[in-house]
């Protein structure tokens, strides 16, 4: 398969370390902004799509169908600069409680 | 339970008896691929958790370096240094498969150099937070990949644990029970067949005796 790009939707200063690296980064000044930016991402041109913590939990609730499963891209919540949220990881064990029907959390 | 709707006959329970052994056996089956699936899921749940672990801590001492190479310089200065970057960065994705579950793999393609800023304008630390970057990419995109595979493996291991139960607890009970249903309702005619005849025979006799 043909290559794709990484993108980023996150804050100015989250987001501008890995713009220099070559990842396509839409900056979002606040998390709200998310949605408007994840609407106008051509998501076939890309393998992954990294957002931030904050900007996940609002197209969580905003956007239906987010995140995106089973195809491509597949979206990464990482920490923005503030520190982790916690976010990514309580999601991970909320799929493993539903597969396993019991928390693994030790 | 349900019994099934059939004709209570030898040809039927024939069938049933039939469908009921192949039942069992899926369901063995299934159940040896959820438990299979099950080990899978959890090394790779491992995994996951290992690797986000790490890339938590290694992206906050990354955002660290770099707040303090930018706090050198004026903000627009760095921003404008990094606005255009020339590292090309591309993934390319193949198809991996885990346990008959079709998961993507990606493979991370950097090419040129992410100095694309003036060496005089810019703190040289700036170059080593840089670098904390670029050794990140290549793990993050691991790590998305390694959370996708968990999160399809937990679909499949959702569904597979579904059918595993209709066949457990809907399927075989029900063609068990009407393999029962048509096993006493053939005996049922069998004897009240029997009942007949000897009542046939002593009429007959009756008859004789007469």
């Amino acid at each position: 398969m043909a290559g794709r790009k990484v993108a980023m939707i996150g804050g100015r200063t989250s987001t501008l370390g890995f713009k220099a690296m070559g990842v396509e980064a839409f900056v979002a000044p606040l998390p709200e902004d998310g949605p408007r930016i994840w609407n106008q991402l051509d998501l076939d041109r890309y393998a992954v799509i990294m957002v931030t913590e904050p900007v996940f939990e609002v197209l969580e609730r905003e956007v239906p169908g987010f995140p995106p499963h089973g195809g491509l891209p597949v979206v990464l919540a990482i920490p923005a600069v503030t520190g982790s949220r916690e976010t990514a990881a309580a999601r991970m064990r909320e799929r493993v409680v539903k597969a396993v029907g019991a928390d693994l959390e030790r | 339970m349900a019994r099934i709707q059939v004709n209570p006959n030898r040809m039927e329970l024939l069938k049933l008896r039939k469908r009921a052994a192949i039942a069992e056996r899926g369901h063995k089956l299934l159940k040896d691929k959820l438990d299979e699936l099950m080990k899978q899921f959890m090394a790779l749940v491992q995994e996951s958790r290992r690797l986000r672990r790490e890339m938590e801590a290694r992206l906050a001492d990354a955002h660290l370096i770099f707040a303090i190479a930018r706090s050198e310089v004026i903000t627009e200065e760095v921003e404008e240094s990094l606005s255009v970057p020339t590292v090309d960065l591309e993934v390319e994705v193949e198809r991996a498969n885990i346990m008959g579950v079709r998961v993507p793999h990606f493979e991370v393609r950097m090419e040129g150099e992410f100095d694309c800023y003036s060496l005089i304008s810019t703190p040289f630390s700036l170059d080593a937070a840089l670098l904390n970057y670029r050794d990140l990419i290549p793990d993050l995109v691991r790590l998305a990949e390694v959370e996708n595979n968990v999160s399809l493996l937990a679909q499949e291991i959702e569904r597979t644990r579904r059918r595993v139960n209709a066949l457990e607890h809907v399927l075989i009970p029900s063609l068990k029970e009407t393999i029962v249903y048509i096993t006493m309702k053939l005996d049922e005619m069998e004897r009240s067949y029997r009942t007949q005849l000897m009542k046939i025979k002593s009429m007959q006799e009756e008859a004789a005796s007469r």
